[in-house]
């Protein structure tokens, strides 16, 4: 066999398989690993927003209520008022239906 | 794989099927592993930085322009990423006999003419070795080779040319 022949095999002896359905997976596996790591990550950034907006906007409401007491007095007397007529409308309601 | 067919993949891929990209990887592991083996002389190492190599495609499959084949593409991650390591190490990655191994076709070559081989590849100067492994190891065209290694078409054909003169040189001296 002449050196070019030779070269050829030798070369060829570090060939990879044409096919091996064990790298694939091993590749498969690193690529949905970190997919799932980003999705956690983003998941946790996205949980993290909401609770700082909705702290936020607990602070400012809490804020805003401290200003505008007497409002919110009023807000809170009116809407107990309509919850109660609401109440006793709907269980006047249902005891004519009872009977 | 036909053109079309690597492209109907290749966007597949970019909407997030899994699928498409283990068909992707299944077609050209080959080709990337071989040139990476040879690259490095390592064979554990160098599926490891193909493995590395086709998950780093995957993360960045938006940037691929379709300006090369995706194995050149893959193949130039991995190159930049075996290159890095023995940078960053400060040394050339372990050699560590892999290729001595039975995972070859039976009809290979005499242990002593690998095992030459091996030497000759690892005394051959970063950028030949590259070029040698891909051109000559895979098949890989020099325009191919001269994409994914970001050298001159010009200087691809010197250090394929030279690589293979000096790596018949090597087989040549052992029988001397």
């Amino acid at each position: 066999m002449d050196s070019h022949a030779r070269l050829e095999r030798a070369l060829g002896a570090s060939a990879a398989p044409r096919r091996d359905p064990a790298f694939t997976v091993a590749v498969m596996q690193q690529v949905e690993e970190r997919r799932f790591r980003v999705g956690a990550v983003v998941s946790i950034l996205r949980a993290g927003g909401l609770a700082a907006l909705g702290g936020i906007g607990a602070l400012l409401a809490a804020n805003w209520a401290g200003a505008h007491w007497d409002g919110v007095q009023t807000g809170l007397v009116l809407a107990a008022a309509a919850f109660a007529l609401v109440g006793f409308t709907r269980s006047q309601l249902r005891s004519a239906l009872a009977r | 794989m036909s053109a079309d067919e690597e492209a109907r993949l290749i966007a597949a891929a970019r909407r997030g099927d899994s699928r498409a990209f283990a068909a992707l990887v299944d077609a050209h592991q080959q080709a990337v592993r071989g040139f990476l083996r040879r690259f490095t002389g390592a064979w554990a190492d160098a599926d490891d930085i193909a493995q590395e190599a086709f998950v780093t495609a995957w993360r960045r499959l938006d940037r691929f322009e379709g300006r090369s084949t995706f194995r050149s593409w893959v193949s130039g991650i991995g190159y930049r990423i075996a290159r890095d390591a023995r940078r960053a190490h400060g040394r050339a990655l372990k050699r560590d006999g892999d290729w001595a191994e039975s995972q070859a076709p039976a009809e290979q070559a005499p242990i002593e003419d690998r095992m030459a081989l091996a030497d000759a590849m690892a005394a051959l100067p970063e950028d030949q070795r590259a070029v040698v492994a891909l051109c000559l190891g895979e098949g890989f065209s020099h325009t191919e080779a001269s994409e994914i290694l970001n050298l001159p078409l010009g200087t691809v054909k010197s250090h394929a040319s030279r690589g293979r003169e000096r790596l018949l040189q090597a087989l040549e001296a052992k029988d001397g």
